[in-house]
């Protein structure tokens, strides 16, 4: 049986509607799904983030590398720059139909990143990481 | 003490009668009388008019005396004893044939040291032959001075000598062409010769400065002058000083200079090139990230759409199929766009060295993979390690995915047992290992060709032509080797050799 409280608020935020589309159809169908709010660039998530930080206590931000005028590591360093030490609520897995290496390795770089997610996401995907989120 | 100076000296009064005679001299003219009656003028020609003052008035005049009555000649000058109204002719023997020489009973003894005859003291205790045998030799390092002035003259290369005060000694004529002005500048410096010519008084100096390095370090130091530098006329000079000790112990820099200016300039083009090169190398990877990344995303869409379709729509088994099939189509899209990626990506990057674990890499591409066919398939694994490989984690992961995803595809469960065997041996210097299927096989016409860029041996199952051909251009990057063994109806086995290192 899982907790109400267990469950997570989601952001997406990727320039691509399908994609927007898609990811919320697969969080609908997963158990951990509170919420969710989409965004298709990182300027307004980054604008609606900073009205409601107060109202935040945990969120999971689905999050596209690659996007115009801000890339998805961009929005990560303004996130940070925003939030400050508020950056422990945000709980940020890359999304990437990218198989381009250097795109992990900086993923790995960055502690405030989860996970690395190949898109297509799929149930499957998504319920492990639902299984991990609910341990957090 | 006159007379061994100048054993063929006389002496005239005023009146012109010959007063004197060295003692060699009186070897070849018995007595004395008017200066007429013994000598003639040969140069300069004052047969017809002369006396005493007449050469009194040419103190520096070279004459050529013939002696009467033989074939010699003497060549000297006259010098003037105010005091005792005298003219002194101190002279020696002028190009004497060795046969007159051997007339007159004149040896060696009977020259002056200094005596045109006589190029060194060694020579003294010689017989005539042996004078004579001098007198060619000098001819000899005569001969060779000329050569090589002419060489150190004439080779293509600055050349000048200083001495520690790194004022010029000698110049050769590559350096200063104009010849007034390379005698002038010997005994100057470098920055007297710029302030002369008026130009870059800094080259100068600059170079004194690498003179004196080289004096106080004792060793070669190279250097470069750029003239007119950024115009059209651009001129650099490759030079090099270097301390060294004559033969007579005396220290001098010896510098040269190499005009280096058409190699400076293919360079500058071939470097120009290369910085262009890589723009485009790099401009060229953004390419390829754009249509990885940005071709593939849209194919990933239509891909999660068809799923989304086929779970949520209750669909008829016709729609499944067109799904199926679009899907099909997908994927080959896809696996074409990874493939060139990949492709690009291993003829660019560079190669690297990391620990491998082999037994993990293996078992995860295997789990990727293993779900792309139908029926249960077993993965035989047995790796022999007695070091641990370092290799380009990249590309031997391309080379494992490419072998093992090949060897799952082609497999066969005719018997049930499908399966695929990876097995590995690992020392300190090579890794050997092969995958072997127990698939169709590939027809022995056909064994040759599977490495080649778009071959494909089977109609029946998708792929793009470019797995093996990137795989053994992998392999080929890190240094190995990949041998293909096949038996229609039994499998393959690809058996691949690369270093460790």
């Amino acid at each position: 049986m899982i907790c109400v409280h267990m469950k997570k608020k989601f952001i997406l935020i990727d320039d691509d509607p399908i994609f927007i589309f898609l990811n919320k159809k697969v969080l609908e169908t997963t158990t951990c799904m509170e919420s969710v709010q989409d965004f298709t660039s990182g300027l307004d998530a980054l604008e609606n983030i900073k009205n409601n930080l107060d109202n935040i206590e945990k969120v999971v931000i689905l999050l596209d590398i690659r996007m115009p005028i801000m890339d998805g590591f961009a929005f990560i360093d303004e996130l940070k720059k925003t939030v400050g030490s508020d950056i422990n609520k945000f709980i940020i897995y890359l999304l990437s139909s990218s198989i381009y290496q250097a795109d992990i390795d900086k993923a790995k770089q960055y502690p405030e990143v989860r996970d690395f997610l190949n898109k297509p996401l799929n149930t499957d995907k998504m319920e492990s990481v639902c299984k991990e989120l609910m341990s957090l | 003490m006159f007379d061994k100076l100048f054993p063929f000296h006389f002496v005239l009064d005023k009146a012109f009668n010959v007063v004197q005679i060295g003692s060699s001299l009186s070897k070849i003219l018995p007595g004395s009388g008017n200066f007429d009656s013994c000598f003639l003028f040969k140069t300069p020609r004052l047969s017809v008019k002369h006396s005493f003052d007449a050469l009194l008035s040419r103190p520096n005049q070279l004459f050529i005396i013939e002696i009467k009555g033989s074939e010699l000649s003497l060549q000297g000058q006259f010098i003037c004893n105010a005091t005792q109204n005298l003219l002194f002719f101190c002279g020696s023997p002028w190009l004497t044939p060795e046969t007159d020489l051997k007339k007159y009973n004149l040896s060696i003894a009977d020259f002056a040291l200094h005596s045109s005859v006589i190029e060194n003291a060694d020579y003294v205790s010689m017989s005539i032959d042996e004078l004579n045998r001098g007198a060619e030799l000098s001819e000899d390092y005569e001969n060779q001075r000329l050569f090589f002035e002419r060489l150190f003259d004439e080779i293509p290369v600055d050349m000048s000598i200083f001495d520690l005060d790194k004022r010029f000694r000698y110049l050769n004529r590559r350096a200063v062409k104009d010849d007034n002005l390379r005698k002038w500048m010997i005994g100057k410096t470098n920055s007297d010769y710029f302030i002369l010519k008026n130009i870059d008084k800094e080259i100068g100096f600059r170079r004194e400065v690498f003179m004196q390095n080289a004096i106080e370090s004792d060793s070669l130091i190279s250097f470069e002058d750029i003239h007119h530098k950024g115009t059209e006329n651009e001129v650099v000079m490759l030079r090099s000083v270097s301390p060294f000790t004559a033969h007579d112990g005396n220290k001098y820099l010896l510098a040269y200079g190499l005009n280096i200016s058409d190699i400076k300039k293919k360079a500058k083009q071939a470097e120009q090139k290369n910085v262009e090169l890589e723009k485009l190398n790099h401009e060229l990877n953004g390419v390829i990230y754009s249509i990885t990344h940005d071709f593939r995303s849209p194919i990933l869409a239509v891909k999660a759409l068809v799923e989304l379709m086929k779970k949520t729509v209750q669909l008829n088994a016709r729609f499944v199929g067109f799904l199926n099939h679009i899907n099909t189509s997908i994927d080959r899209l896809d696996d074409q766009i990874i493939d060139i990626y990949h492709f690009v990506k291993n003829s660019n990057s560079e190669l690297g060295s990391a620990p491998v674990n082999l037994s993990e890499l293996v078992s995860e591409i295997f789990a990727m993979v293993e779900h792309s066919v139908p029926y249960p398939i077993e993965l035989k694994i047995n790796i022999e390690e007695k070091a641990i490989l370092y290799t380009d984690a990249y590309r031997i992961k391309i080379v494992l995915n490419n072998l093992i995803s090949n060897a799952v595809k082609y497999s066969s469960n005719r018997e049930g047992n499908a399966f695929v065997e990876f097995v590995a041996k690992v020392d300190e210097t090579n890794c050997s290992f092969f995958v072997r299927d127990n698939g169709e096989g590939i027809p022995p016409h056909l064994q040759d060709k599977v490495f080649e860029i778009y071959f494909r041996a089977n109609n029946k199952i998708a792929g793009t032509g470019l797995g093996l051909f990137i795989c053994s251009e992998a392999i080929r990057k890190l240094g190995g080797t990949i041998e293909l063994e096949s038996i229609p109806g039994q499998g393959s086995i690809f058996s691949v050799n690369i270093p460790n290192r």
